[in-house]
C-alpha cells in the first residue's frame, strides 16, 4: 500500500503547528486496490483535540476528534511508549448502568463524519503508565487505522484536578465536619 | 422496587436520547429532564419515586475510624456516589463537577452538605487508593470501604444492578457501576439523582439544584 504520512513538525514547521493537530495525506494511489473508485482524490486523516487525563492510578484516559475526508477508514488500535498497552474502549450506558468495552473490530471513521472520542464515549485506554505526565506535558500515542497505517500523535495531558492542576491539591477542607 | 426502577430509567432514556441526538442536554437551555411543580421547574437531576432508602450502614472511613452513614449525615445534606479508582472516564468527571459546583457556592451552605463515596471495587480500593483519589478535588469528601457482600446487598436497596467486571487481561477489569450521585435531602431520603451526562450538562444541572437542596431540603412538586 502506497500513503504518504508526514509529521505535522513537517507539515507545519516545528514549532508552528497547532498542538494536538496532525494531518496526514494519503495518495490517492493507497486506495485503488481497496475500493477501485477513487483513483484522482486524496483522503485525509485529522485528528484533534488530542488530550489524556490521569488520575491517581497506572491508567489514563485519551480523547480526540477524528475527521476524514477522501474515504473512511477505521481506527483498530493504539500504543503509546509510556504505557504497557492501550485500548480502544467504549462506555455504553443501559438503563442506570454504565458498562465498559472493549472495540472490536475497530472504530469505523465515514468521510465527513467526524468522530468524537470523549467521556461517556469511545476511549484510548492506557494500562500500565508508571510515570504519569505533568500537566501540559505532551507524549505521543501511535494511532493505528486500516488504511492510513500508523500515525504518530502528540497528545497534551489535561488538568484534572479541582485546582486546575492534574494531580493532588484538590480543594483544602479538611476537618470542615468535624 | 419496579416503580422506582421504571422512572429511573425513564429519565435514564431521556437522557441517552438527548445524547445520540447530537444535541446536548443543556445548550438549548432544555435539560435532559426536570422536576415541575405548578408549572415550575423546582430540580433539573432525575427524581426517583419512591425515594432511595439511605444506607443504614456503619462503614470505614480513610482513617479506618467506623463512619456510621445515619448518624455521621443527620442533617446534612448527603451526595452520596458509588464508584472507584480505576476508573477512566466517568466517575472523575463526576467528581470533579460536583468539587466545582462546591467551590462556587456560598460556603455556609457548602457546611450543610457531606459527600460520600462508596468504592464499587473493593478488592482493589483501599483506604490509602481512596483518600488519595478524593484528594485530587476536595478533602474533605468522606471515602468509604466496604466487603463484597455489604456492597451486593446495599446495591440490591439502591434499586442498582449488581457490580460486573470488564476484563482488560493481564488481571486488569473495569468495574461496571450506576454512575448517577444520589442527593440525601435532610430527610434521609433520596429524592433525586445526577446523572453522568455527556455533554457536560452535569455541572450546571448540580449548581442549579445543590444549592437549594442544601438550603431548603427537599421541596415535593405539587
Amino acid at each position: 500500500m502506497i500513503w504518504q504520512a508526514e509529521d505535522a513538525g513537517a507539515l507545519r514547521g516545528s514549532r508552528g503547528w497547532l498542538p494536538g493537530t496532525v494531518l496526514v495525506v494519503l495518495a490517492a494511489a493507497a486506495f485503488v486496490a481497496c475500493t477501485g473508485e477513487i483513483e484522482g482524490e486524496h483522503s485525509t486523516v485529522t485528528i484533534s483535540e488530542a488530550r489524556a487525563r490521569f488520575t491517581t492510578t497506572d491508567l489514563g484516559a485519551v480523547y480526540f476528534d477524528i475527521h476524514i475526508t477522501g474515504v473512511g477508514d477505521v481506527l483498530t488500535g493504539a500504543s503509546s511508549e509510556i504505557a504497557d498497552g492501550a485500548q480502544l474502549h467504549q462506555v455504553v450506558t443501559e438503563g442506570s448502568t454504565s458498562r465498559m468495552r472493549r472495540v472490536e473490530g475497530g472504530i469505523p471513521i465515514e468521510p465527513s463524519v467526524p468522530v468524537r472520542l470523549e467521556p461517556g464515549g469511545y476511549h484510548v485506554m492506557l494500562l500500565g503508565v508508571d510515570e504519569i505526565p505533568e500537566v501540559n506535558e505532551t507524549f505521543e500515542v501511535v494511532l493505528e487505522f486500516e488504511r492510513a497505517g500508523r500515525l504518530p500523535v502528540p497528545v497534551r495531558v489535561e488538568a484534572f484536578g479541582s485546582d486546575g492542576r492534574g494531580t493532588g491539591g484538590g480543594r483544602d477542607r479538611e476537618g470542615a465536619h468535624e | 422496587m419496579p416503580v422506582r426502577l421504571f422512572l429511573l430509567i425513564g429519565g435514564l432514556l431521556t437522557l441517552v436520547l438527548a445524547a445520540c441526538g447530537g444535541g446536548s442536554a443543556g445548550d438549548d437551555g432544555a435539560p435532559a429532564f426536570e422536576v415541575k411543580g405548578a408549572g415550575e421547574v423546582i430540580y433539573r437531576g432525575a427524581r426517583v419515586t419512591p425515594p432511595l432508602p439511605k444506607p443504614a450502614l456503619v462503614l470505614t472511613d480513610t482513617k479506618g475510624e467506623p463512619f456510621d452513614i445515619h448518624a455521621e449525615t443527620e442533617g446534612y445534606l448527603t451526595l452520596l456516589y458509588l464508584g472507584y479508582t480505576h476508573c477512566p472516564d466517568i466517575c472523575p468527571v463526576h467528581m470533579l463537577d460536583l468539587a466545582k459546583v462546591l467551590e462556587e457556592m456560598d460556603p455556609a451552605l457548602v457546611e450543610r452538605i457531606r459527600v460520600v463515596f462508596i468504592t464499587t471495587d473493593p478488592e482493589r480500593d483501599d483506604a490509602a487508593a481512596i483518600r488519595r483519589w478524593l484528594d485530587l478535588w476536595d478533602n474533605s469528601f468522606t471515602g468509604l470501604t466496604i466487603d463484597q457482600d455489604t456492597l451486593a446487598a446495599l446495591l440490591r436497596s439502591l434499586g442498582m444492578p449488581p457490580i460486573t467486571k470488564t476484563d482488560l487481561g493481564d488481571g486488569r477489569y473495569a468495574v461496571n457501576h450506576a454512575t448517577y450521585l444520589i442527593a440525601y435531602t435532610t430527610d434521609n431520603l433520596g429524592h433525586i439523582v445526577y446523572p453522568y451526562l455527556v455533554d457536560g450538562g452535569l455541572r450546571e444541572i448540580m449548581a442549579h439544584d445543590i444549592p437549594m437542596l442544601a438550603r431548603e431540603g427537599w421541596r415535593e412538586p405539587s
